[in-house]
C-alpha cells in the first residue's frame, strides 16, 4: 500500500499531575456502558503484561488535567456572544444562507438572485456567491483540522484511491468546539443513587474510564 | 480521552465505506441529538470488487484485499501510537488546555466487518474464546480473547517454544489473521467491540418478542 500524501500529527509533550474524580449526584439514566461480568477474563490468563486488561495497570499521568489557557479564547468567546450571527450582518442573512445551502441552490441562481435586485445585500451581509463562500469559510474557524488527505492502494489488479483525515486532528476539532462547552466531561466519576447503589449512565460513569484515568 | 468509531457499509449505485469518529467526552444526549455534528467522517475506505467464493483466484484476491485494508488502518492509526504513552496538550471548549491521552475505546461495526478487521472466522466471538458450538448458550465464562497472544503465534513473529500447544490449537482452529488494532499498545481489541444498540439489541429483541 502506498500513500501519496501523508501528514505529520503534532502531539505535544505533556506535563504531569493528578486529576480529581469524585462521586457525583445521583442520576436515573438507563444503563449504557455497564460491563458484562460474563465477559470478564477468568484466572486462566497466561501473561499479565500482554493480557487484555494490561492497559488498566498503566498510569496516565496528568490525564485530563488543566495545564494552561487557550490563547485568545476570551476574545473569541466574547465575540461569539456579542455578535452571534457573524460573519453575517443579521439573523436574516444567516437564515438566507442556510436556505441556499440546504436547498442546494446553484451558484448561478444565487448570483442571479442578487443581480436581479431581490436580495438586500445591506441587511444580509453578502451580495454574491463569492462573498457567501467567504462567509461560510469563516463560520468554522477550526476547519483546518478536518483537512482531507488522499492515499492509494494497489490490490494487484488496479490502483484505488482512498481519503482520510488525521485522527488526532479530528479529536482536537471536536474538543475545541465551544458549542459543546457545557456537555464535555474530562474526568471519570462514580455516581450513586440515594441508596448508595452505583449508577452507570454516561461513559465517564462506568469502569473503563475510571480504571484508566484514576 | 476517548475515541469512538462506527463502521458502516453503504451499498447501491454510489458506494461509500466510511469510518466515523467521535469522542467519549461528549455526553451522549448531545452527541446523539440531531445536528450535533459530533460524529465526523474519518476515512472513506477503498471498496474492493465483489468476489465469488469458489474461484481460487478470487480467494487469493480476497486475502490481498484484507491485507490492503489492514495497511490502510495501520496508516490511520499511526498518530495514536505515541500519544497513548506521551499524551498531548489539547485546547478544550472551555478555554483550557488539557493533557490528553486519546485512546481508542470502542468500535461499532456489524459482525462481518468486525471479524474481518479482527482477523477471525465468521462463526467466532470477538470478546471471548467460547467454542462455536456453545455460542449463545451462556453455559459458562470463557477466557477473554488475547489478540496480542495470537499475534505472537503468527509464523513471522514466532519464537521457538514461546507458545504452548494449547495456543497452537486455538489459533489453528480460528485461522487467526491480522488484527488491525495490534499496533495500538494501550488498546485491548477484545474490549473494543460494543453492540450496536439499534440493530443488535433493539431489533433482535423486537424480533424475538414477535416470534
Amino acid at each position: 500500500m502506498e500513500s501519496r500524501v501523508s501528514d505529520n500529527p503534532d502531539p505535544s509533550e505533556g506535563q504531569d499531575s493528578d486529576c480529581e474524580s469524585a462521586p457525583g449526584t445521583a442520576r436515573s439514566e438507563p444503563h449504557e456502558f455497564c460491563r458484562d461480568s460474563a465477559y470478564e477474563s477468568d484466572n486462566d490468563v497466561f501473561d499479565d503484561a500482554t493480557s487484555p486488561s494490561a492497559g488498566k495497570q498503566i498510569d496516565y499521568e496528568g490525564a485530563g488535567q488543566v495545564i494552561g489557557d487557550v490563547d485568545g479564547f476570551e476574545h473569541e468567546y466574547s465575540n461569539l456572544c456579542d455578535d452571534p450571527w457573524a460573519p453575517f450582518n443579521s439573523e436574516q442573512g444567516f437564515n438566507l444562507a442556510s436556505w441556499f445551502i440546504e436547498g442546494q441552490v446553484s451558484k448561478s441562481r444565487i448570483n442571479q438572485y442578487f443581480s436581479s435586485g431581490q436580495g438586500d445585500a445591506e441587511s444580509v451581509g453578502y451580495s454574491s456567491m463569492h462573498m457567501l463562500e467567504n462567509h461560510l469559510g469563516l463560520l468554522d474557524p477550526y476547519s483546518q483540522y478536518l483537512q482531507w488527505f488522499e492515499g492509494e492502494v494497489d490490490d494487484g489488479q488496479r490502483t484505488l484511491p482512498f481519503f482520510y483525515r488525521n485522527v488526532l486532528h479530528c479529536v482536537r476539532y471536536l474538543l475545541r468546539q465551544i458549542a459543546y462547552r457545557d456537555n464535555l466531561v474530562y474526568e471519570a466519576r462514580h455516581e450513586h443513587d440515594s441508596t448508595g447503589q452505583r449508577i452507570y449512565a454516561e461513559m465517564h460513569t462506568a469502569d473503563w474510564w475510571w480504571d484508566f484515568q484514576v | 480521552m476517548l475515541d469512538q468509531m462506527n463502521l458502516t457499509n453503504f451499498s447501491g449505485d454510489k458506494k461509500a465505506w466510511p469510518v466515523y469518529i467521535t469522542i467519549g467526552n461528549l455526553r451522549s444526549a448531545r452527541r446523539n441529538c440531531l445536528g450535533s455534528m459530533a460524529v465526523r467522517v474519518l476515512i472513506l475506505l477503498p471498496i474492493p470488487p465483489k468476489l465469488s467464493r469458489s474461484s481460487k483466484a478470487d480467494q487469493c484476491q480476497r486475502k490481498i484485499n484484507a491485507d490492503t485494508l489492514q495497511d490502510v488502518f495501520e496508516l490511520i492509526f499511526v498518530p495514536l501510537q505515541d500519544v497513548a504513552h506521551t499524551g498531548m496538550a489539547i485546547d478544550c471548549a472551555d478555554g483550557k488546555v488539557r493533557q490528553c491521552f486519546p485512546i481508542l475505546s470502542a468500535w461499532i461495526a456489524d459482525h462481518m466487518e468486525n471479524v474481518a478487521l479482527h482477523g477471525l472466522k465468521t462463526n467466532t466471538c470477538l470478546k471471548c474464546e467460547v467454542p462455536t458450538q456453545e455460542l449463545g448458550t451462556n453455559s459458562r465464562s470463557y477466557r477473554t480473547r488475547d489478540y496480542a497472544r495470537y499475534q505472537r503465534y503468527k509464523p513471522e513473529n514466532q519464537n521457538s517454544g514461546s507458545e504452548s500447544d494449547d495456543d497452537h490449537i486455538i489459533c489453528d482452529n480460528l485461522g487467526i489473521g491480522q488484527n488491525i488494532f495490534h499496533r495500538l499498545d494501550r488498546v485491548s481489541a477484545s474490549d473494543l467491540y460494543k453492540p450496536d444498540m439499534l440493530y443488535t439489541i433493539y431489533l433482535r429483541l423486537f424480533k424475538h418478542m414477535m416470534d
